[in-house]
């Protein structure tokens, strides 16, 4: 049986799993301690190997996975650089998978799994400058609304038309919470592990054959860089 | 898969500190490959864009690595250790590559070697075809570095002088704004200058009056800013080819000044030049003058081999303390000083 080693540094913490026909052989989780900058470079490879151990060495891993964002820039791309690397290294399967889609699939693991869930996961990441990325799926894990970046009242504008129960949990709901709140949407509480990515959710993904997310090694970006917008918005003046 | 003995075979190095996406394959002296894929993204941001640059580092990284595999006919099966640019340079840029690096290295276990930029473009004069052996002095001039290096021996350098500001680079390219020129403005400040009179303008050659043997380029730089202004708009353009032949020359002559000063130790038979600054005519007119006054041998290594490559990074790692796997697995290019 192959082996999946899953793994994200999108947000600030570093998720690496294994599972080895549908159970979990390693988790890890690892985030920075209050106003420390996150530690990717430094705890994600160490734990990948962990990870390659626990199901027996390379020869096994049938298949990598990383998220791909969206998420903090220079995280995101730590992982995608080194599932590159892991890429050109050996012939194993090496894929991409959305941030977004495996906090959703994470927050109904979270909430009791099928059935038991919330009817509508609304992932949220911090994207900085008073803004969230966010999507929003059926307990299915379809996409009923697309990767976004935007503000609080655009994430509650976007779940207003959904209709349905939605709870809105990950990163972007803790640093969020008195906006969300205010704006009358179902928050996960602070300490709800429904706030945190699975790594055991991307191997759980990234395992599906004919999953349509799982693509290419390209960051998810959903924001031009600075730069680019400055120089749009001045032509745009001239 | 056997376990290859370090210096035994062809090293794979990576370098990504700025915005060039780079990746060699160097067997001893002698170079298999050297692919460097330029950022042209940059220029109409009129400089380098940290965000922009590693953007196009993820994207280039995977064909550029495979292609520096592919042209030097290197199965990975071969390569005995891979070597990454671990600083100084943009930190977004530098974790493609080293996270890159360290990823293949692993799932090879191959010993990971992090090395020094500026070792780098000292240890590009080790290279094939004519390899130049220490001692000689080094000027590393670049849009990102100024350096005066005093080489004794192929494992390291003396930093004999440094800028206390821009880099010599920098400030070509901010005079070259100030004069309407677009970015990288080195070339086109070179070809307006063909046109002008270095001595139409006296802007003073910074330093050449400080005992010591740094660098500054900030007083030039504003220099040009007030003349700018005192002239005008239409004085500026009056007398863009003056300018632009005058500000050269002050740049190039604070360089040429400070190696002159390092050389009368009479330590040091031969000079080398490395950085991308190195490609300016009248910079190597002069340092080629000089070297003929003073019977010492001068090395021009070519132009891929001054600007940003991972060949020169290949070179330094060969003199740099490699990792063996599982060392580097938490190696963070943020955590580690650059120079050890
Ligand atoms: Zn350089």
């Amino acid at each position: 049986m192959t082996a999946i080693i899953g793994f994200d540094t999108a947000t600030e913490e570093t998720v690496v799993a294994a599972m080895v026909g549908g159970e979990s052989t390693f988790e890890f989780r690892s985030g920075p301690v209050e106003g420390d900058r996150p530690a990717h470079s430094s705890e994600l490879l160490t734990a990948v190997e962990q990870a390659v151990d626990s199901v027996g060495g390379w020869e096994r891993v049938g298949r990598v996975v990383t998220g791909v964002g969206p998420g903090t820039y220079t995280g995101l791309r730590v992982a995608i650089a080194t599932a590159i690397g892991i890429a050109l290294a050996r012939t194993t399967e090496v894929a991409g998978i959305p941030t977004l889609d495996v906090m959703a699939r994470s927050i109904h693991i979270a909430r009791g799994g099928e059935g038991d869930g919330p009817a509508i996961a609304v992932p949220a990441l911090d994207a900085r400058r008073g803004e969230l990325f966010f999507a929003a799926y059926d307990p299915g894990g379809s996409e009923l609304h697309p990767a976004s970046v935007g503000s609080p009242e655009a994430l509650a504008e976007a779940v207003s038309q959904l209709g349905g129960s939605a709870l809105v949990a990950g990163p972007g709901a803790i640093r969020f919470r008195s906006e969300l709140e205010a704006l009358g949407l179902e928050l996960a509480g602070v300490d709800d592990p429904a706030n945190h990515l699975l790594g055991s959710a991307i191997c759980e993904l990234g395992n599906q054959e004919d999953r349509n997310g799982q693509g290419p090694l390209e960051p998810i970006y959903l924001r031009a860089p600075d730069a680019e917008r400055w120089n749009r918005e001045r032509r745009d003046v001239v | 898969m056997a376990e290859p003995v370090p210096g035994s075979g062809p090293v794979l190095a990576i370098e990504t500190s700025c915005d060039d996406t780079c990746a060699a394959v160097v067997d001893g002296d002698r170079i298999l490959s050297n692919v460097i894929s330029s950022q042209r993204a940059h220029e109409r941001f009129g400089g380098v864009v940290p965000e922009v640059a590693s953007r196009r580092h993820i994207e280039l990284i995977g064909p550029v690595v495979e292609t520096a595999l592919d042209e030097a006919g290197v199965d990975l099966d071969r390569i005995s250790s891979v070597a990454v640019t671990s600083g100084p340079g943009l930190i977004g840029a530098l974790l493609v590559g080293v996270s890159t690096a360290k990823a293949l290295a692993d799932a090879r276990r191959l010993p990971f070697v992090p090395t020094d930029h500026l070792e780098g473009h000292v240890a590009a004069n080790f290279l094939e075809p004519d390899p130049l052996e220490p001692p000689f002095l080094c000027l590393v001039a670049s849009g990102g570095h100024t350096l005066l290096a005093g080489v004794r021996s192929r494992d390291g350098f003396e930093v004999l002088g440094e800028t206390l500001d821009d880099a010599a680079g920098e400030a070509i390219d901010k005079g070259a704004r100030m004069l309407g020129l677009g970015f990288p403005g080195g070339p086109a400040l070179q070809r307006l200058a063909e046109e002008g009179s270095p001595d139409a303008f006296d802007f003073p050659v910074a330093m050449s009056r400080d005992p010591g043997l740094d660098f500054s380029f900030s007083g030039t730089k504003t220099a040009l800013a007030y003349t700018c202004r005192d002239l005008g708009e239409g004085g500026v353009e009056r007398n863009r080819a003056d300018l632009a032949a005058s500000y050269q020359a002050a740049i190039v002559g604070q360089l040429v000044a400070k190696l002159d000063r390092a050389l009368r130790s009479g330590e040091w038979p031969a000079v080398a030049l490395g950085g991308g600054v190195a490609a300016n005519g009248p910079l190597r007119e002069a340092v080629s003058r000089l070297c003929e006054e003073r019977g010492l041998d001068l090395k021009l290594v070519p132009l891929e081999l001054c600007t940003d490559n991972a060949a020169m990074i290949a070179a330094a790692s060969q003199s740099s303390r490699p990792l063996a796997w599982p060392d580097y697995l938490g190696f963070d290019p943020l955590a580690s000083p650059w120079r050890s």
